[in-house]
């Protein structure tokens, strides 16, 4: 049974095969057959549209194209100046509060002298405050105990506000932080529909 | 990007080589064009979707005609809840077909009409396993895997169809 199902299956390829036989390599029934397809064939080319192909391919133009690279670029570079920034305010984070903690552990006379004079003065204020306190000189006057000790005002005013400043940054970056990642969101999901549309 | 690149570049490929053959299957079996280009544009944006799961076996028209079959099975199925005009009344509202030369006109209309008569001596299995012969030029156990019939079955199919066609040979002669 196998056999005649090859042999029929063996037929109908010949029968219906796209390229033409030799007519007298086919026997009269596969013949019969094969005038039946060939009949269907001409049907078929009859109505079909003897031009180009009915499918083209939509490319999307080229002025579509620049405008997806330009996006992709823009999308690059607004995603370098993030990197770039989130580095630079992290490196003012780690920086910045070590320093205020330094100066705060600093007597403020020290800060203010380190502010006030150039570094080669610096020693010699030390090398007065490590003399003995029983030597013969003259105690400090009042103004410069209290210079000593007490508390100076306009340097803490002066942290206080550069903390505010850097709070105020902190904040504007945020916000800023946040458009330029939905601008970036925004032009990656361009990009990407761009370059689904050229089908 | 590459794999996206190639992806593109298959589609593109499918489409060049293989798109007027699946219109052609498609044509041949809703004989209605506006359908017949619906039904093809569905068949690459399926195919499209589905370009992930593809895998490559190296007979592209097949996996397109098998999807192009479905649908059309599909429409068949649908087609009971479906309001559809008759040919008359369709003929009298479709515009003119593309190029469609007054002189040419009256020649292409025969021509649908025989190969209107001549499918419907067809019965729809028939009409599938010869049209996907046709098109596709798939081998008769690829068919019968796309209409989910038996090897010997899908045989039978094209045996009688082509006797069909042959009948109507000897009978358009006389």
């Amino acid at each position: 049974m196998n056999d005649e199902w090859d042999r029929l299956e063996r037929q109908l390829e010949r029968a219906t095969a796209p390229e033409c036989p030799a007519p007298d390599a086919l026997d009269a029934e596969t013949a019969s057959l094969r005038d039946g397809w060939l009949a269907l064939g001409e049907l078929l080319r009859a109505v079909e549209p003897p031009v180009e192909p009915p499918l083209k391919l939509i490319e999307p133009d080229r002025p579509v194209r620049r405008i997806a690279r330009t996006a992709a670029g823009i999308a690059v570079l607004a995603a370098s100046l993030l990197v770039g920034l989130t580095v630079a305010r992290t490196w003012i984070r780690a920086d910045r509060p070590a320093e205020l903690a330094t100066r705060r552990d600093t007597p403020r006379s020290e800060i203010a002298r380190a502010d006030a004079e150039p570094p080669h003065t610096v020693a010699k204020p030390s090398a007065t405050v490590a003399e003995p306190s029983t030597s013969d000189a003259e105690p400090p006057d009042a103004a410069s105990l209290a210079d000593w000790g007490g508390w100076d005002d306009p340097l803490d005013r002066q942290i206080a506000s550069v903390a505010q400043e850097v709070v105020r940054i902190q904040q504007d970056w945020d916000r800023v932080d946040g458009a330029f990642g939905l601008l970036y969101v925004g032009m990656e999901q361009m990009a990407e529909d761009l370059e689904q549309s050229s089908l | 990007m590459r794999r996206r690149s190639d992806q593109h570049e298959r589609f593109a490929t499918w489409t060049r080589e293989h798109g007027a053959a699946v219109r052609g299957y498609l044509m041949a079996m809703v004989r209605r064009a506006d359908v017949a280009d619906d039904l093809t544009q569905e068949v690459f944006c399926r195919a499209w979707q589905a370009r992930d799961r593809y895998r490559e076996q190296g007979n592209a028209r097949a996996y397109l005609l098998r999807i192009a079959d479905r649908l059309v099975c599909d429409r068949r199925r649908r087609a009971g809840r479906e309001r559809t005009l008759d040919e008359e009344t369709w003929k009298q509202i479709e515009p003119a077909g593309r190029g469609a030369e007054p002189w040419r006109a009256p020649t292409e209309a025969e021509a649908a009409e025989r190969l209107d008569a001549a499918l419907e001596r067809l019965s729809p299995m028939q009409r599938r396993v010869l049209l996907l012969r046709y098109y596709g030029g798939l081998r008769f156990a690829e068919i019968a895997q796309i209409t989910g019939c038996p090897l010997n079955t899908t045989l039978s199919h094209c045996r009688r169809g082509l006797m069909a066609m042959r009948k109507l040979l000897v009978e358009s002669a006389l």
